[in-house]
């Protein structure tokens, strides 16, 4: 009798597991984008990162927390394509390197530009391993901009590796200009592009 | 009597060369495909297809590579069966966009190929897809955008 008792709670408890895993998993990736959101708010309303000459740490700080939920080598993986495939991995390493400079600058320089828009989160969405999170951006004037950020569950942690706004991918949109420079010239020319850009932006910054 | 005979033959060949004309030009004009190509079925989820019909083109770079099914509603978002032609590799982050040929011509499915070793195999789904860009909801951004913005700046002042 008693170890019938006993079975009925290993699997009561398997069932319970089973059943709290689910809820468990429910609202990570809303609350990895909320979080760093949250992050990112208190860096841009800090006082004493405030004014032009703060301008440098401010986007380093900026730089920090968006690199630890932003996946840029999945981002660069996407966003090259069929291409990926046929680079070594010293020059993925190369890209992936050049692209998430690229990628943080204009990325933290939109965020950079905020003057007290409010974000909303609107819902989530799981289809293992992949999850959408979808937020609204409403300005001052009362304009909402719809960002949704798709995540992949990597190993148990979650990345954002795609942002769309307004129905507009983020990899889709490098995607489509990538191409094109590499099917009228060559690899080469893309990253020395790419090098262009990185420096005319150090030299801007500094 | 045998020249009879082949009159009779020569009418009834005609005749059945007719018909398979016949045949033929129907089964074009109903693209109806009996033989050849052969397709298989791919899901997108778009959140808006919005001008989208079935049997609408699917291209990459341009070239056609197949049609849409149908399109129904499942919970609030459209969901697209795809018929994609066999042979042609989708990979697993292949982006699906509702694209305009043209300023205000018809809508057709674009499909930008990925990098990912994973394939998507038949009946599967393409995740990342794009909704068409609402052209007026664009304008009509831009336009209260720029009124709104105008008048929050008088204020400031």
């Amino acid at each position: 009798m008693k170890g019938r008792d006993m079975m009925f709670k290993i699997f009561m408890g398997i069932f319970m597991l089973a059943f709290m895993s689910h809820f468990v998993w429910a609202g990570v990736p809303e609350g990895l984008v909320k979080g760093t959101t949250d992050r990112v708010f208190t860096i841009l309303k800090n006082p004493t990162l405030k004014g032009a000459d703060k301008a440098q740490e401010r986007k380093q700080r900026l730089g920090e927390e968006i690199s630890v939920v932003f996946d840029f080598e999945e981002m660069s993986k996407r966003a090259l394509g069929r291409h990926w495939r046929e680079r070594s991995p010293e020059e993925k390493k190369e890209f992936v390197d050049l692209f998430s400079y690229i990628l943080q600058d204009s990325y933290i320089g939109k965020i950079d530009a905020y003057t007290g828009e409010e974000v909303v989160y609107v819902g989530e969405k799981q289809d293992s391993p992949y999850a959408t999170v979808q937020t609204k951006i409403i300005t001052k004037t009362g304009t909402e901009i719809i960002i949704d950020y798709r995540l992949l569950d990597e190993q148990g942690k979650w990345m954002v590796y795609d942002v769309i706004i307004e129905g507009v991918s983020l990899v889709n949109n490098y995607r489509t200009q990538f191409n094109n420079i590499l099917i009228r010239s060559s690899y080469e020319k893309l990253v020395e592009k790419l090098k262009q850009k990185k420096e005319k932006k150090e030299v801007s910054t500094k | 009597m045998a020249k009879k005979f082949d009159i009779e033959v020569t009418v009834g060949i005609f005749i059945f060369i007719g018909i398979l004309c016949l045949a033929y030009i129907s089964f074009r004009l109903g693209k109806v495909d009996l033989f050849g190509k052969h397709y298989y079925p791919v899901k997108a989820v778009f959140s808006t297809v919005q001008g989208l019909k079935p049997d609408t083109v699917v291209e990459i770079a341009g070239v056609e590579i197949g049609k849409v099914r149908d399109i129904v509603l499942d919970n609030y978002e459209a969901v697209v069966t795809l018929l994609i032609r066999d042979g042609i590799e989708l990979q697993e982050d292949t982006i699906a966009s509702i694209r305009t040929k043209g300023l205000l011509g018809e809508k057709y499915v674009e499909i930008s190929p990925g990098g990912s070793d994973k394939l998507i195999q038949p009946g599967g789904m393409i995740r990342e897809t794009e909704p068409p860009i609402d052209l007026e909801k664009v304008i009509g951004q831009f336009v209260f955008g720029k009124v709104e913005g105008n008048k929050s700046n008088a204020n400031d002042e």
